[in-house]
């Protein structure tokens, strides 16, 4: 049984009946995703719920144990490859290149061997990363090795790395970013949010962003989805068969302000998206679920479109 | 009540801070006392007998290195320091960079790939925990007593330990940083010459540089028990003369190449390019 529609047609990243596991611990049970290119999705969710997991499996670095279709740009997931940027928290610099050294790595991976030893493409190359440099304002730090950076500049490099790909190669289509600014100050924060919108309006690329943060994802995402594992009225909560899609809502694009978070319906949005996902009590029906977007469709388990009886 | 003691101590308790004089000052004591300590019952026992082997004599221990030193011998015709010291070295040398090369290449492989971990692990394993000085008999035997079986000797004893700390070293890098790099277009090979093998350098340098000791025993090792030349055939030859007015030199020159070597290799890792390598991580 199947609600909603599956339209793989198109979709930048399509899952259907996706389960995921470590040992006998059940992490994803029956996920169901489409997303459409261009989407700003941000995944939001309790820790454990396996969001990050969710995104590993779509940049190809985990291997998912079973699922009826697993596809990401209208192919079979695979392994990594220059079709799915990420950026990810922590770990995304090589350590022993300088700033302008490790945005160069993107050219320089896909260069042939007569450019690599050509001086001509050599300093042309070095030109551009400069200029990239210069979009992500880090210029000034292009000599120092990462570990001389902060946060904030990290992540810009991080990002660097991946925007010159997109802008010369037109490649990733999907950028995957798993709590990128986790560690970083609330200022630095906001500014780099600003940073990935406009990078996001301008290359239209999909964006999927973990982040545990809701008045981020609210912030950010054209599209936010909630995964958690506390959803079963009819199961005790150690008996839960992994995390699934309980809420997934489409948003409104708001203009590039941060003004926008102290208005009352952004809070309410927030407010419940923490009630419907991360809350232990408040469990409900599959049937409930409030999976308004109108990708969004779900498949469901033998004897789960039975009418089954809440708990108040 | 309890009176606070604001002053810092220069050695006693926890917090003593000697400072940069009274450090220096520290450290020279042990070996001054030992000097002395040698020196005193030196004199002793020459008062009793002026022709005393067991505690040489500075002008002892002078005569002798300048024999050694200078006059070439008189069967071969060569100053036989200068040959001792080449045959050392180049066994050394030879030795400790034909087990860089294969801790650095074997080392990489087992850490990237899986595959090669499975295969390699068991015998690398096996290997590691056989006492090479137990093996070097083995290797005389299979090798005979040539330059081979030295080199062999020191290949077996640092390489195969070095191997495996590349190898541990590979699979501490982050998987995100791999995939990171894949997700930027890098090909296996690509990974392999612009991501591990550049990290993995200034380590391996530092591994060489603690292995050092380690090849010094295996070489004087091989030397005492077959060889006719080498600084520790040398040693070794003395001691059946008791002649201690040599033997003490030697052992104060090899040790005097042990602190420069491993000062010149801590210079490399002070380099520039080497700016973002922390020996701990």
């Amino acid at each position: 049984m199947m609600n909603g529609k599956l339209e793989p047609n198109g979709k930048a990243i399509c899952i259907d009946s996706a389960y995921h596991g470590y040992g006998p611990k059940v992490v994803l049970g029956n996920v169901d995703l489409q997303v459409k290119s261009g989407e700003f999705l941000c995944l939001v969710g309790p820790s454990g719920c396996g969001k990050s997991t969710l995104l590993r499996l779509i940049t190809g670095q985990e291997r998912i144990q079973k699922a009826r279709r697993f596809d990401v740009l209208g192919q079979k997931v695979g392994l990594p490859d220059y079709r799915r940027g990420v950026v990810f928290q922590n770990y995304s610099l090589v350590p022993h290149l300088t700033v302008l050294e490790n945005v160069l790595l993107g050219l320089k991976y896909q260069a042939s061997f007569r450019n690599l030893i050509s001086p001509k493409w050599r300093s042309e190359a070095k030109k551009k990363v400069l200029e990239y440099l210069e979009k992500v304002r880090l210029s000034d730090a292009a000599d120092r090795y990462p570990n001389e950076l902060s946060g904030g500049m990290r992540q810009r490099v991080s990002i660097a790395q991946t925007l010159i790909t997109i802008d010369l190669f037109g490649m990733p289509k999907i950028l995957c970013m798993d709590e990128p600014y986790g560690a970083l100050d609330p200022a630095t924060r906001e500014e780099m949010q600003i940073f990935i919108l406009e990078l996001w309006e301008k290359y239209g690329i999909t964006v999927v962003f973990v982040t545990h943060d809701i008045e981020e994802a609210v912030f950010l995402g054209t599209r936010v989805i909630i995964l958690s594992q506390y959803w079963r009225s009819d199961l005790p909560l150690e008996k839960q068969a992994g995390s699934r899609i309980v809420h997934d809502i489409p948003l409104p694009r708001h203009a590039l302000s941060t003004k926008v978070k102290l208005t009352t319906e952004f809070a309410m949005t927030v407010a419940e998206i923490r009630e419907t996902g991360f809350s232990g009590t408040k469990r409900r029906h599959v049937n409930e679920f409030n999976l308004n977007h109108p990708d969004s469709f779900q498949t469901l388990e033998m004897g789960e479109n039975m009418e089954v009886k809440k708990i108040a | 009540m309890k009176k606070i003691n604001c002053r810092i101590p220069i050695f006693w308790g926890i917090h003593a801070s000697p400072g940069e004089f009274w450090g220096r000052i520290f450290g020279l004591i042990p070996i001054v006392l030992l000097l002395v300590t040698y020196f005193h019952f030196s004199h002793d026992r020459h008062e009793t007998n002026p022709d005393d082997k067991l505690m040489p004599s500075i002008s002892q221990m002078y005569h002798e290195v300048v024999n050694y030193v200078t006059v070439p011998d008189k069967r071969s015709g060569k100053v036989l320091f200068i040959e001792d010291t080449k045959a050392s070295l180049t066994r050394l040398g030879l030795g400790v960079s034909i087990s860089a090369v294969f801790g650095y290449v074997l080392g990489i492989l087992m850490g990237l790939y899986p595959g090669f971990r499975s295969l390699f692990n068991t015998i690398i394993t096996t290997l590691s925990n056989i006492n090479p000085l137990m093996m070097l008999v083995i290797i005389l035997v299979a090798l005979g007593i040539g330059e081979l079986s030295k080199i062999f000797l020191i290949v077996f004893g640092i390489g195969i330990p070095l191997t495996r700390s590349i190898e541990e070293a590979v699979e501490k890098i982050p998987q995100e940083l791999i995939v990171k790099q894949e997700t930027l277009g890098a090909s296996q090979l690509g990974i392999i010459y612009r991501l591990i093998m550049p990290q993995m350098l200034p380590r391996l340098i530092d591994l060489v540089r603690m292995s050092l000791g380690a090849a010094w025993i295996f070489v004087i090792a091989a030397e005492a028990i077959a060889s006719t030349s080498g600084l520790g055939y040398r040693v070794f030859l003395q001691q059946r003369y008791m002649n201690m007015s040599l033997i003490i030199p030697i052992v104060i020159f090899i040790t005097i190449v042990a602190f420069s070597s491993d000062w010149i290799l801590k210079a490399v890792l002070k380099l520039r390019r080497f700016k973002w390598y922390s020996p701990g991580n």
